[in-house]
Order: structure tokens, then C-alpha cells, then sequence
């Protein structure tokens, strides 16, 4: 089961829950099975097939704008993030 | 890590002189402003007088009957963007916003916004001109202060913009705050009512410039056949072609940036401001133009980094630091954007607190967009957060470094974000500033004091691409897309050196235009060393694949059977049988054609580092001048390639912080006029300012990288701000909480005081 | 507008020009006669990447008209080095990695040799009180100083 921290702005879906566990073998299995625990989740957080523009991910530590079928290993951290803005 | 541990390396941690260093002390080297194509001529953009105006008409006819004028440009000229976000590097660019940055359309939302801009064969000629252009404004209400701006009754500067939030619109009416940003976790309320001590403070600081020394400046020359030539000055070519592609509707295949010499960046230099209005001049003039800011241009119309207004909770209990509450607001400027997300993930990071909740909000005021500078977001954070846990350190009775040693992060403490820690290196930061022979030393006499201050940047992956042609000589070219701000030519060259196990004086390093190497992302976010770095060692590997393949034909062995070792080819089946590198380069031709490694890659493990800074100063109550009388400098590199550039870049991020903090500042009077555009008046630091900064280097090795770089630029500029402020809170009695913390603002508060 | 014609001594040898009166030495160094290597950073006296030395005094360019250089005597950095050998300031920057970026090196040369010919025992104190009309952004000045000592020592064991 992959652990998914859910941003605190986005708790309100999951009933206050900062940590799910969850099933997937990619980012989008992983994404698409927290919709399923907290619908409304995923518009959140994709849009037209992709991390929105706003939106990264880390997993595993590893931060960026990840593809929905980058893989997602077993015992994974996976965390919901706003994307870093420069400026 | 001790000398022990430590691998050892041939070419990595010795001091060699860098490929460019001749060019560059002789003059020969060219910048941005060097470029001399044939039939040159130049361009002045005419700027906009008011803060806050609509555009209601522009009259050029004046100027383009001006005698000796080829072109005048305005928005109109400009296709019409679509209002999409990009990623471009670290930040994130919204193409509508970045073309009427570029040049105003409708409305212009700071002083110094372009607006139009003439070509003439002089520049003379094209300032005479362009002051004949007639512009007809309304002028509207201005909004400078972050706070004021997120008042309900907050003049707009544009009333479309709905603040957003993890994918959402949160508000339900116009509002300059453009989007918030919220981290939660554990229960603070709780933390806060058990807490031995708690300490609650807010603290506001002032836009600053990078203040590179050299303006920005584009040359572009547009051919009839549609094919671009840009030559700019940039912290990335294929950014800048990219941004140009989109503002000019242009496939990206015909323009062609040359990246010149870049005289400082510190992020400034991302985004695009004259290379669209140069393109379009030189299509309307056919020749190719050269436009250049004055320095009160840079100042007012390319992008300083964030005021900020920040307010701080903390709470300690049992010795070290377990609650924070946090507000973050941040100005982005005129357009969305400002770093406040890194500014809120990254305050916390050097601390494991269980019990957080941070709110940070990006706010449009009018001032210049803003842009990213050196740990974008972090630095403002820090000087808030290590202040207040300076407080918090005094409060209980510890020991600053010692009460932050025991609050650190260690791999696996868990950011504000939920991500874990990898291997990191907060604590050594932290331990070797108290062995350092500064913080042995007593800190006596009066008005003296001593401050300390950590700090953290994430540091970047991103892509990269490298080329390396194998010479029949044994010598070798590579051939890389990633602006050289500082001297990666030579951590570059060396990290390819010790992968092949050639000398560094067999590398020549050319950085490329946009039409010779593959993508690169900007040199930005401590990079370069990093993740051109893994391409470049990629590109050894494969080097070192295709002579072993080689070598197992000449032989008549198996491949596996063929080792590559410090520079040699060796058969481990037949001890006679051995070919240099240079040997088996020279057999190139005849053992099937060129040798060339390649590697393109979007790097990952880049690894994040922390700094502890120590400062001394002087204050003198009667003047208010602070004299930093010493400076120790602790980071975490991972490892030192070139250690002297990684002093320098340690010594000039210190030597930038201590700048923020003792005298720099955008001031604004009610207007929204900038006072202090020039050198004179936006005081940076000289030579006479400054002791020496003493740097030590501590090495953590970073698990994500051959060699254990983790990048070095950024995070010397995190802890200066409250280094500085803690040691005047030492030396005055007084906690200044607003920066900076100039002669003046010391004088009033200290008399007021007595 | 009107040109006048100026004749001087740069980097050694005979030069004439025609400029505008109101053309700074330095936009007629850059963009007459193609010595790009006298940097603009601020062009109002600021930041001094625009030093050179005119008559044997360290100026900025940018604060000269060139009207008024008919017949003096101008040093730019191009005329530093000695043929193929670098003068010992040129090492010592390179040698003590007294420059990232590099853009106001030119500016930092010129200044210090001023210094150095005249006071080649100048103390760090002394040091960092002359350069301080020359602004760095990237190095904090701490190897440019270093540098600077280096090349005195260098240059007053060669004039002994």
C-alpha cells in the first residue's frame, strides 16, 4: 500500500484525513483510488490527463511534475504539493 | 564526513583554472552586449510614468517621422497570447502575462512597464524618438503594500483574477491575492497551551534586486525568411527561445538563441523582457537590433524578488522547538507568481515540528513582476523563522545552536509537505559551526553581538543534455546547453575528467546555442553541477561502453570480459592485453568511426542542503552603522568539485544576504515611484563593507548524484538576513523585526528606546 | 548631429575618432572601436565595470565624453596583458578564482593595477577602500582582495 499525504486544503474531501493508504501501481492508479476513499479529489488535482500546472508530486522524496503512469512502488510515499513558483 | 570515509578522486576537490578564466581577464570575453552583427542599429523602449493606468491611446506618428527612425513597436504588433500557464525551468509563466509584460496592451501596473520601443541607428536617436511618442493614460488607484492589497477594498489591478487553490477557485469575487497555499499538521492549539515558552512576532521585508552588474540586454535579427537570431544574455537559452516562441507565434525550430557570457543572474535573468521587442524592430527595420536597460530600467521593469510580511508563532517545550503557526504573504508584482509556496514549504525544513500550520498567500501589487532570485522565497522565511527561534533559544535558556541541534531534521523527518527526508545534512551544518574556531572565540566590547541563523533550498533536477566527441588525439569536446554563470565549465569538465579518467586540461567545454545541443533547462535552482553534471558522467559511461565494445572486437574477448578503469581499457582474462584511452581514441577510425557520448536526462535525486551562518557585528548606536566585523559561513555541499568556486558561491550568497539585510530596498513613495533606482541610492555591499567571509565546507554526501553533489549556489543567501538581525538583537538589546535594518531605522528605533 | 574628430593614445598606439559631444568615452570605446571589454553596468559612475585609466588616473568611462580625450593617454583592459603574457594581476584572478561571472573583472583589473603601481605593499584595509568603487555581485570580494594582495607581491618582487 502506498502512504498519500493529502494537502490540508484538500482534507475536507478525505473527512480531515492527512494520511491515506491506498493501492496503485502508478501515479494515476494511486490518485484515482483516493477519489474513490474522497470524491472530488482528482479534479483537484488533474486535469486533462496531467498534474495540473499548479499541482506537483513527490514521491519516494522525489518531487516534480510526474507523468500518471510513473510507477509507484509498493511501500511509496506519495505526496500532493503546489508546485514551487520563482516568480 | 571525515577524510576516512571519503572517496578519493583524481581531478574532483583539486582547484584547476577555469576554461573561460583567460577570455574573461583580458577582456575578450563576450557578454550580452558584445554582440556586433553586421548592420547593427539600437533600440530605447519608451516606459510607463504611472504605477497604475489605462492605456487609452498611443500616438507613434511622431516618432516614426523622426528623422534617422527604422522601426517603433507597440503591443499591437505583438500576436495575441493565449492565457495559459507553462513551465518554463523552476517557475511556472502564464504566456498572456508574459507578453503584456513584455509590452503593455491595455493597462499598464507598474512604473517602468514597457510600452513602446524605437529602433534608430543610434541610441540617441532612438531615446529622442521614443520621447515623441504620445501615450494617453487614465490614471487608476495604486496598491503597494501586500497586506493593503489583500484588503477587501483593495484597489484591483485586474478584476478577472480569482484566487485559486490546490485546483480551485476559493473566492467568489476579484481580489488581487491570486492563490493560497496551506500546510497543516499534528494539532498546534494544543502544542501551544503545553509549550514551556512561546514566542509570537511579525516581521515584513522589502523587495530586493539580484543587482547583476551587467543591465539586460537582447539583440535579435529577424530575416525575411522568418529565421530568428537571437543573442542574449540568459540563464537560459531554450527558456528564452521558448518564451520567444510563444510571445511571437513562432515555431521554436526558427529561432536560434546564442547564449553570450552572462554578467550575474541570480535568477533575474529568466524571464524574457526586450528579446520579443527586439524581434519585433528588427522585422519591421530588416536589421538586426540591439536593445539595452539603463540601470534605473533594470531596477524598475525586470523583476525583484518578493516584500513579504510574515508572522510567526512558536512554541518550545522540553528543550526544543515543537509548534510553529505561520502566515506568509508574499507581493508578486504586477502578474501572479511569487515564490510564497517555497517560502512556506522551505521555512520549517531545517526543524522536525510535529505540530504546524502555515498559511501563505500570493498577492499583485503594483510593482515590477516579480522574479526568482537566488533560493526564491526562502531567504524572507528564514529571516522571520530563525529569528524568532532565536527568541524562543534565549526564552528557555539554550544555547541558539544547540537548541536548534536539538529541534533538526534528519533523514526522514517529514517536511511540511509530508515528504520524508533523504539523507541530509542539518546536523553537521550545525555541529561544525559550534567546533568552528568563530564560535569558540569570545564576542566582547560593547555594542557587539554575535548571531546565528540556519537555512534550507530544495535545489533542482530538471533537464539536461550533453555531447562528447572523443579527438583521435586522446583530447576530448564536450559540448553542453547550460549557461555558465559562475564557473561550471569547469565542475563540468572535471566531473567528465575524473569519469573517463583523463586529465582536466583534455576537456574543452563549449556551451552551445539552441540549435547545437539537445535541451537544457536554465541554470537555476543550484543545477548545473548537479544534473548537467549526472549528464555529463552519463555521457562518460557511454563513452566508456562503446570503447569497451571495441575493445572486446580487437581482442577477440567478451564485452564483460572488458574493463574501463582510471583511464584505461584492460582485458581481465589476459593482463597483456591494455589500451589507454588516448589509444584507443587514436584507433577510432579504423575500429568503427567517431566515439561519442551523449546523454540526455531529466535529472532525479537532486538533493537539498542547509547552511548555518555565524555572524559578528558592531552597531554604533550614535550613527546606526553596523559594522560586520566577522562572518563563518557552514554548508552543506555534498561534495566540493571545484571547492574554490564553491567558497565563492558560498561567500557571495553571504555577502547578497547581508545586503538584504543591512541596507537593500526597493523604496516606493506613495505613488509608486521607485526612489532609489541606481547604484548610489540601492546601497549593495563593496569591498570596504565586508570582512572576509570564512567558508566551511561540510560534505554529505548526496546519495542521488556519482559524486555527491548537491548544489551550492542558492542556499548561502538563506541565512544571512537573521544571522545579521540575531547578532544586532545581541549587540543593541533590541529585536528589529522589518527589514532593512539600515543606519536609519536603527537610529530612530534605538533613541526612541532611550 | 555634428561629429568632432578626437585623436589619442590607447592601448599603445595612435587612434583617431569622430563623436558626438554628448557620446561617452565608453559608448565610443564599445561601439566605435569595438574594445568591448570596458563593461557598461550602470552608466552614472556607480559600479565602476566601466575603469580605465586616462592620463594615469583611474576613471569611469561612462563619466567621460570623448570629446575631451584628444590627445590623451587611455589604458583599457585589452591593453593589459603583455602580448601572450598575462600581467600578474590576469594570473592572480585566474589563479585565486577571483571571478564568477566575470563582468566586472575588467573593471577590478584596471582598478587595482592603478593601485599597485603606486602601492604595491597596500594592506587588505587599503585594498578593499579603492576597489570599493568597483561593485561584485557574485564573489563577495574576499578572492578578488586575495587576488589583488597575490599580484602585489608578484609585481614588487619583478621591479626589484
Amino acid at each position: 500500500m502506498a502512504e498519500v499525504w493529502v494537502p490540508a486544503l484538500l482534507r475536507p474531501l478525505c473527512g480531515g484525513t492527512a494520511r491515506l493508504q491506498v493501492e496503485g501501481a502508478t501515479l494515476g492508479d494511486v490518485l484515482r483510488a483516493v477519489e474513490a476513499r474522497c470524491p472530488g479529489f482528482m479534479e483537484r488535482v488533474v486535469s486533462e490527463g496531467a498534474l495540473r500546472p499548479e499541482i506537483a508530486v513527490a514521491i519516494d522524496g522525489e518531487a516534480g511534475s510526474f507523468p500518471l503512469f510513473e510507477p509507484v512502488g509498493p511501500a511509496s510515499h506519495v505526496s500532493i504539493l503546489p508546485a514551487i513558483g520563482g516568480g | 564526513m571525515t577524510a576516512a570515509e571519503k572517496p578519493s578522486y583524481r581531478v574532483i576537490g583539486t582547484r584547476p583554472i577555469r576554461p573561460d578564466g583567460v577570455e574573461k581577464v583580458t577582456g575578450k570575453a563576450l557578454f550580452g552586449a558584445d554582440a556586433r552583427p553586421a548592420g547593427l542599429v539600437y533600440g530605447k523602449v519608451l516606459r510607463s510614468p504611472h504605477a497604475h493606468a489605462r492605456i487609452l491611446s498611443i500616438d507613434t506618428r511622431a516618432a516614426e517621422a523622426f528623422p534617422g527612425v527604422l522601426a517603433v513597436a507597440t503591443a499591437r504588433d505583438l500576436p495575441a497570447a493565449s492565457d495559459e500557464v507553462q513551465a518554463l525551468g523552476e517557475t511556472a509563466v502564464n504566456l498572456k502575462e508574459l507578453s503584456d509584460n513584455v509590452l503593455a496592451s491595455d493597462r499598464v501596473l507598474y512604473r517602468g512597464h514597457a510600452v513602446a520601443a524605437v529602433a534608430a541607428a543610434s541610441v540617441h536617436v532612438a531615446e529622442e524618438a521614443a520621447r515623441r511618442i504620445r501615450v494617453e493614460y487614465e490614471p487608476l488607484p495604486v496598491v503597494l503594500d501586500v497586506r493593503e492589497a489583500m484588503l477587501d477594498d483593495a484597489p484591483l489591478l485586474n478584476e478577472r483574477l480569482l484566487t485559486r487553490s490546490m485546483g480551485k477557485t476559493i473566492s467568489d469575487r476579484p481580489s488581487n491575492v491570486a492563490s493560497k497555499v496551506q500546510f497543516v499538521g499534528g494539532d498546534v492549539e494544543k502544542a501551544f497551551a503545553e509549550a514551556d515558552a512561546v514566542v509570537e512576532r511579525h516581521f515584513t521585508t522589502k523587495m530586493v534586486h539580484q543587482g547583476y552588474i551587467e543591465p539586460q540586454t537582447a539583440t535579435v535579427q529577424w530575416n525575411p525568411d522568418g529565421e530568428i537570431t537571437v543573442w542574449a544574455t540568459t540563464q537560459g537559452a531554450f527558456a528564452c527561445r521558448g518564451q520567444l516562441a510563444e510571445v511571437l507565434r513562432r515555431p521554436a525550430s526558427t529561432i536560434r538563441v546564442i547564449p553570450m557570457e552572462v554578467g550575474g543572474g541570480f535568477g533575474g535573468k529568466t524571464p524574457v523582457y526586450l528579446e520579443p521587442v527586439a524581434a519585433i524592430l528588427s522585422r519591421k527595420s530588416g536589421r538586426p537590433v540591439m536593445l539595452t536597460m539603463s540601470r534605473s530600467e533594470v531596477f524598475e521593469a525586470t523583476g525583484p524578488t518578493s516584500g513579504t510580511s510574515i508572522h510567526v508563532k512558536l512554541a518550545a517545550s522540553g528543550g526544543r522547538l515543537t509548534a510553529a503557526q505561520l502566515d506568509l504573504a508574499y507581493e508578486a508584482g504586477a502578474y501572479p507568481g511569487s515564490s510564497v509556496s517555497a517560502g512556506a514549504m522551505t521555512m520549517l525544513a531545517p526543524y522536525d515540528v510535529e505540530n504546524f500550520k502555515i498559511d501563505g498567500y500570493d498577492v499583485v501589487v503594483n510593482k515590477p513582476k516579480t522574479a526568482a532570485y537566488r533560493a526564491p522565497g526562502s531567504p524572507a522565511a528564514a529571516f522571520a523563522l530563525e529569528q524568532a527561534v532565536d527568541e524562543l533559544a534565549r526564552a528557555i535558556g539554550a544555547d541558539p545552536l544547540a537548541f536548534r541541534e536539538a529541534s533538526s531534521s534528519r533523514e526522514g523527518t517529514r517536511m511540511v509537505n509530508g515528504m520524508p527526508f533523504p539523507r541530509i545534512g542539518h546536523e553537521e551544518c550545525l555541529r561544525a559551526a559550534m567546533e568552528s574556531a568563530h564560535y569558540r572565540s569570545p564576542i566582547e566590547g560593547p555594542n557587539r553581538g554575535r548571531g546565528v541563523a540556519s537555512g534550507y533550498w530544495f535545489n533542482a533536477g530538471m533537464q539536461s543534455s550533453v555531447t562528447v566527441a572523443v579527438n583521435t588525439d586522446g583530447t576530448v569536446n564536450l559540448v553542453e546547453g547550460s549557461s555558465d554563470l559562475s564557473g561550471t565549465r569547469a565542475s563540468l569538465a572535471m566531473q567528465l575528467a575524473e569519469s573517463l579518467g583523463i586529465e582536466y586540461s583534455q576537456v574543452r567545454v563549449t556551451v552551445a546555442d539552441t540549435d547545437s545541443v539537445g535541451h537544457n533547462d536554465v541554470s537555476g535552482g543550484s543545477r548545473t553541477t548537479f544534473a548537467t553534471g549526472l549528464a555529463v558522467h552519463q555521457a562518460a559511461l557511454d563513452i566508456q561502453q562503446q570503447m569497451r565494445t571495441r575493445a572486446a572486437k580487437l581482442w577477440g574477448c567478451a564485452e564483460d570480459e572488458v574493463v574501463y578503469e582510471a583511464g584505461s581499457l584492460r582485458c581481465t582474462t589476459d593482463e597483456a592485453k591494455t589500451l589507454t584511452f588516448a589509444g584507443m581514441a587514436a584507433q577510432s577510425a579504423r575500429t568503427g568511426g567517431p566515439i561519442n557520448g551523449r546523454a540526455s536526462l531529466l535529472a532525479r535525486g537532486a538533493g537539498g542542503a542547509f547552511g548555518t551562518h555565524i555572524a559578528d557585528v558592531e552597531v554604533d548606536p550614535e550613527t546606526g552603522k553596523v559594522q560586520v566585523l566577522r562572518y563563518t559561513a557552514v554548508q552543506d555541499v555534498g561534495t566540493a568539485i571545484h571547492p574554490a568556486y564553491v567558497e565563492g558561491q558560498i561567500q557571495g550568497g553571504a555577502a547578497q544576504g547581508i545586503g538584504w539585510a543591512l541596507n537593500e530596498e526597493y523604496y516606493y513613495d506613495d505613488d509608486g515611484r521607485l526612489a532609489n533606482a541606481s547604484f548610489l541610492d540601492y546601497r549593495m555591499p563593496t569591498a570596504l563593507d565586508l570582512p572576509a567571509i570564512d567558508t566551511v565546507i561540510v560534505e554529505v554526501p548526496n546519495p542521488g548524484h556519482p559524486y555527491g553533489v548537491r548544489g551550492a549556489g542558492e542556499v548561502p543567501i538563506v541565512p544571512p538576513l537573521a544571522a545579521i538581525a540575531n547578532a544586532i538583537a545581541d549587540a543593541t538589546g533590541h529585536r528589529f523585526s522589518d527589514l532593512p535594518i539600515s543606519p536609519r531605522r536603527i537610529v530612530e528605533t534605538l533613541h526612541h528606546l532611550e | 548631429m555634428r561629429r568632432t574628430q578626437v585623436q589619442a593614445r590607447l592601448n599603445g598606439a595612435d587612434v583617431d575618432f569622430l563623436c558626438e559631444p554628448r557620446q561617452s568615452l565608453l559608448e565610443i570605446l564599445r561601439d566605435e572601436l569595438g574594445l568591448t571589454g570596458t563593461k557598461e553596468g550602470c552608466s552614472n559612475g556607480n559600479c565602476g565595470a566601466c575603469s580605465v585609466m586616462l592620463n594615469g588616473r583611474l576613471v569611469n568611462a561612462c563619466c567621460v565624453l570623448a570629446v575631451e580625450t584628444d590627445g590623451a593617454d587611455i589604458l583599457t583592459i585589452e591593453g593589459v596583458a603583455d602580448g601572450d603574457q598575462l600581467h600578474p594581476l590576469q594570473q592572480a584572478f585566474l589563479e585565486e578564482a577571483a571571478l564568477q561571472c566575470g563582468i566586472c573583472t575588467p573593471g577590478f583589473i584596471i582598478a587595482a593595477k592603478a593601485l599597485l603601481e603606486r602601492e604595491p605593499d597596500a594592506t587588505e584595509e587599503r585594498i578593499r577602500y579603492w576597489l570599493a568603487g568597483n561593485l561584485c555581485r557574485c564573489t563577495g570580494y574576499d578572492k578578488i582582495v586575495k587576488a589583488v594582495q597575490r599580484a602585489g607581491v608578484q609585481m614588487k618582487g619583478s621591479a626589484s
